[in-house]
């Protein structure tokens, strides 16, 4: 329980900080929103009304409380460029963002840990070898090049979908899965290549180990031996691995998105970075950071369960 | 140890060094070419010639707009290799020093940096860098800049940790016991017996710079036209893609063998290690 409580102090502890990271970043750029809204011809009257209405002229260390205060009744601010709240504007790209990378991971773990078993299994076959080879070239690939080599061969030489044709969840959940599967494809093959060499190695390393000597001399099938033993204990980085990707899946997508015209997170924060539409940059990346530090607590918990002597001395 | 001892043990030592040498020198060539020469000026359009194929007067073809694609490839490599260079620079050479004061010295201000460190870690580099163009603006030098502050918090952990380690040997305490300063055992005692991992540390770094930049210049905030980058051809022949596929495997397939280069030579040298 400790344990718990320490981890989970110290999650809230670095989304506080990186939210007045974030925050004051974004304060201390030089450029006035109040200017950029009515442009350079306006009265200096009129930019110090509408200051006051945007909240600009309170201090710093207010204007952060204000608007941290308003994160927790689900005021996000509202958007320089669309004038209407953040949160509106967000609430019909998260979902499209989430499905992506969700879709993403599970093809991630349906590929990746039977072909990690399987490579093991056949260390030093003609399978295990080409695949080492193979798997060395395709985590070279940048998941934008991936994405457009997909578009290319089953968008264009084999016509299996119509790149830039997505379909909207609302529209047709169906086509809009079909639609996400090659981009979510896009970024799960370099991370399934990463994942298979790591649960390989571990599988190997594991497999060297005396206990499994001593499970096969009680006459244990090698099945039993891999499933009820090895693979417990080659699981654990393999775990970490897998959650650090969760979080660079997020990152990729933005990219992704990009690639394949999908309007979710991704495509947003570029549009409003680009547009400097600093409300809207900073509900995303701050949802982005949340998102990575509550799935970073989740592995550190969940680790802990798998092997409960991780942080019991400490 | 000599740097030539260095390269034999590794040449000796590891496949993956090996494949990733020859396919990194490969590279460097091809960009050092094309910082003494290209076809043609890198950004003249040839109106008659959009989108051509392969032909003698362009030996690759040409994009969208006419451009040679050969020189822009030349051209391009050398972009990106040179914010990859500056963006290793800046990280390593911080996150070195970092990480060697904190490994050293240790105590609360090591703690300190080592928390926001750790919290930097956690966040992709690709994040980091959008939120850090967004708040320097695009081009070149801030893309640099921003990768760069982005790659600190990995070189700061894997420095520290070996200081760590290496600060409780005796020859550490043998220095010391004669009386050598600090800074003097940092940086002549122990620095130079981390240089393996520093060196796989930077080779890793490199192939992921280029993968940054690359995505960030796809994303249309790296590098701005009418320069080349090899993100910045891909993502602009992208719409291409049916008339002219070469124009965007071109740039594609130079990037993959950039980044395979530098990833299988890191491995090999860490391989070699052990």
């Amino acid at each position: 329980m400790r344990y718990v409580m320490k981890k989970l102090f110290s999650a809230i502890a670095t989304l506080f900080l990186v939210s007045v990271a974030v925050f004051f970043s974004f304060a201390l750029i030089p450029g006035d929103p109040a200017l950029k809204k009515l442009g350079t011809q306006a009265t200096p009257e009129a930019l110090m009304r509408l200051r006051e209405t945007m909240g600009l002229n309170a201090p710093l260390p207010v204007r952060y409380l204000k608007w941290v205060a308003g994160v927790f009744r689900g005021d996000l601010g509202t958007s320089y460029s669309y004038e209407i709240p953040v949160g509106e504007l967000l609430a019909d790209k998260l979902p499209v963002t989430v499905a992506l990378v969700l879709f993403s991971f599970l093809l991630l773990i349906a590929i990746a840990i039977p072909l990690g078993i399987r490579h093991a299994k056949h260390e030093g076959g003609i399978f295990d070898r080409s695949f080492l080879v193979l798997g060395q070239i395709v985590m070279a690939i940048p998941p934008f090049f991936m994405g457009i080599l997909l578009t290319w061969f089953f968008g264009i030489v084999l016509r299996v979908f119509t790149p830039g044709g997505y379909v909207s969840w609302r529209t047709s959940l169906t086509g809009f899965l079909g639609y996400l599967f090659f981009p979510a494809l896009a970024i799960a093959i370099p991370r399934v290549a990463m994942t298979t060499k790591l649960l390989r190695a571990e599988v190997l390393k594991e497999v060297r180990r005396d206990y499994v000597r001593t499970a096969f001399s009680r006459g244990n099938s090698s099945m039993a031996v891999l499933y009820r033993h090895v693979l417990k204990n080659a699981f654990l980085p393999v775990l970490t691995f897998l959650a650090m990707n969760l979080t660079d899946m997020v990152a990729g997508s933005v990219v992704i998105e990009q690639v394949f015209g999908i309007p979710g997170f991704g495509r947003f924060l570029l549009i409003s970075i680009l547009g400097r539409d600093y409300p809207v940059v900073e509900a995303i990346i701050m949802g982005l950071a949340a998102f990575i530090i509550v799935i970073n607590l989740l592995t550190d918990l969940l680790y802990r369960m798998i092997d409960p002597r991780i942080g019991a001395s400490s | 140890m000599s740097a030539g001892r260095r390269f034999a043990i590794y040449w000796k030592g590891s496949r993956m060094f090996r494949a990733g040498f020859v396919i990194m020198s490969a590279v460097i060539l091809f960009v050092l070419l094309g910082m003494l020469f290209t076809p043609y000026p890198p950004t003249a359009m040839d109106e008659g010639a959009k989108l051509s194929g392969f032909s003698a007067k362009h030996l690759l073809g040409t994009d969208h707009l006419g451009r040679d694609l050969l020189s822009r490839l030349l051209s391009g490599a050398g972009t990106t290799l040179f914010i990859a260079i500056g963006t290793i620079f800046i990280g390593a050479v911080t996150g070195s020093l970092l990480g060697a004061f904190c490994g050293y010295f240790g105590g609360t201000a090591d703690e300190i940096i080592m928390r926001i460190v750790d919290a930097l870690f956690a966040f992709p580099s690709i994040l980091l860098a959008l939120l850090f163009v967004s708040l320097f603006g695009s081009g070149r030098y801030h893309v640099i800049l921003a990768l760069g502050i982005a790659f600190v918090p990995s070189f700061a952990r894997t420095v520290r940790g070996e200081f760590l380690r290496e600060k409780g040997r005796d020859y550490v305490t043998n220095a010391k016991l004669h009386g050598v300063g600090d800074l003097r055992i940092m940086f002549f005692h122990i620095l130079p017996n981390t240089l393996d991992v520093l060196l796989s540390a930077v080779l890793i770094g490199f192939n992921n710079a280029v993968l940054a930049e690359a995505g960030l210049s796809f994303l249309g905030i790296g590098v701005q036209p009418p320069d080349a980058s090899l993100g910045r051809m891909l993502s602009e022949s992208q719409q291409y893609l049916f008339r002219a596929p070469m124009t965007t495997f071109l740039p594609g397939i130079l990037l993959v063998l950039m980044i395979l280069g530098f990833s299988l030579t890191g491995e090999g040298v860490r391989e070699s290690e052990r």
